[in-house]
């Protein structure tokens, strides 16, 4: 198997990031909710909940999830 | 952005009130309130992701959200607008399906490394590469896949090859090993530490591979 340039480094990238403390998926979607709210509301998500970004940040299938919300939310709010 | 809470409260039930009034069996005013709010919600959410017939595509996954969010009512925890938690399960059930439709022909023969074995791991070289860092690359990728062969679990290599080397998606790789997702996550996590532990103990920084590329 041969890898491009741009795959080995997100590969190492993703290993030299790892931390011990890392949450899973489960525990990302509960907090999920809250740290869109947060980001509509123009707080700091990173900064309250950093392990619930750090996932987004590393799990491709979260990230959509959270982007997906931040758009549903930010229209229902709109007409509210 | 900052007006959107206030917007969202002013013309809603309260949290506690949306709990209440679906609570089985359900007032019908509130689920097709609540119905409507999702409706609007995943088109929006789905636009980048479905061109046509969007509307009864939401639709579907609306109907099968509100299953799910009355059944799970009580694990609401009131730590963000009800709202918001019940569009979550909604976003989560449309793209789990979505995801799931898409890649439906992967299969356990598409995942490298499935009968325990790694697979060699080679890099493309660069056009006009530098000799000391085609080296330092090669050493470095060497010594990855002993720490793969050695050092990991036979399902640890397989989630590995798969979701980082591949770049199959987590969610139905662990459907094909019979996990779910937030246990490939842990799976691979704990691969990951392993490797980055097996690189310090040969003094080896990784920082300092990606900081010359």
């Amino acid at each position: 198997m041969k890898l491009n340039r741009t795959i080995l480094k997100r590969i190492i990238r993703a290993i030299a990031d790892t931390r011990a403390d890392e949450i899973a998926c489960d525990e990302c979607f509960r907090e999920l909710d809250r740290f869109v709210e947060l980001k509509l509301t123009g707080k700091s998500a990173e900064e309250a909940l950093p392990l619930v970004k750090y996932h987004l940040d590393h799990c491709p299938a979260c990230r959509e999830e959270y982007e997906a919300l931040f758009e549903a939310l930010k229209v229902t709010g709109k007409r509210m | 952005m900052l007006s959107w809470f206030k917007k969202i409260k002013r013309t809603h039930y309260s949290d506690e009130e949306w709990v209440k009034l679906l609570r089985r069996p359900p007032d019908e005013k509130a689920i097709h309130e609540l119905r409507e709010i999702l409706r609007r919600g995943l088109i929006n959410a789905l636009a980048s992701r479905i061109k046509r017939d969007r509307e009864q595509i939401a639709e579907d996954y609306v109907q099968e959200a509100l299953l799910k969010i009355l059944d799970n009512l009580e694990s609401y925890r009131y730590e963000a607008r009800f709202t918001s938690w019940a569009m979550k399960i909604a976003i989560h059930e449309a793209l789990t399906d979505l995801r799931r439709k898409h890649w439906k022909d992967i299969s356990l023969n598409n995942l490298n490394g499935r009968d325990g074995s790694v697979p060699i791991i080679e890099v493309y070289s660069s056009e006009d590469p530098a000799p000391d860092y085609e080296t330092g690359l090669r050493l470095m990728m060497q010594e990855l896949q002993r720490i793969m062969e050695e050092s990991l679990t036979e399902k640890q290599r397989l989630a590995i090859t798969s979701v980082m080397v591949q770049g199959l998606p987590a969610d139905q790789v662990a459907k094909l090993m019979g996990t779910n997702r937030n246990n490939m996550y842990k799976l691979i996590h704990d691969a990951r530490m392993k490797i980055k532990h097996e690189f310090e103990k040969k003094g080896i920084e990784l920082t300092d591979f990606l900081d010359k590329t």
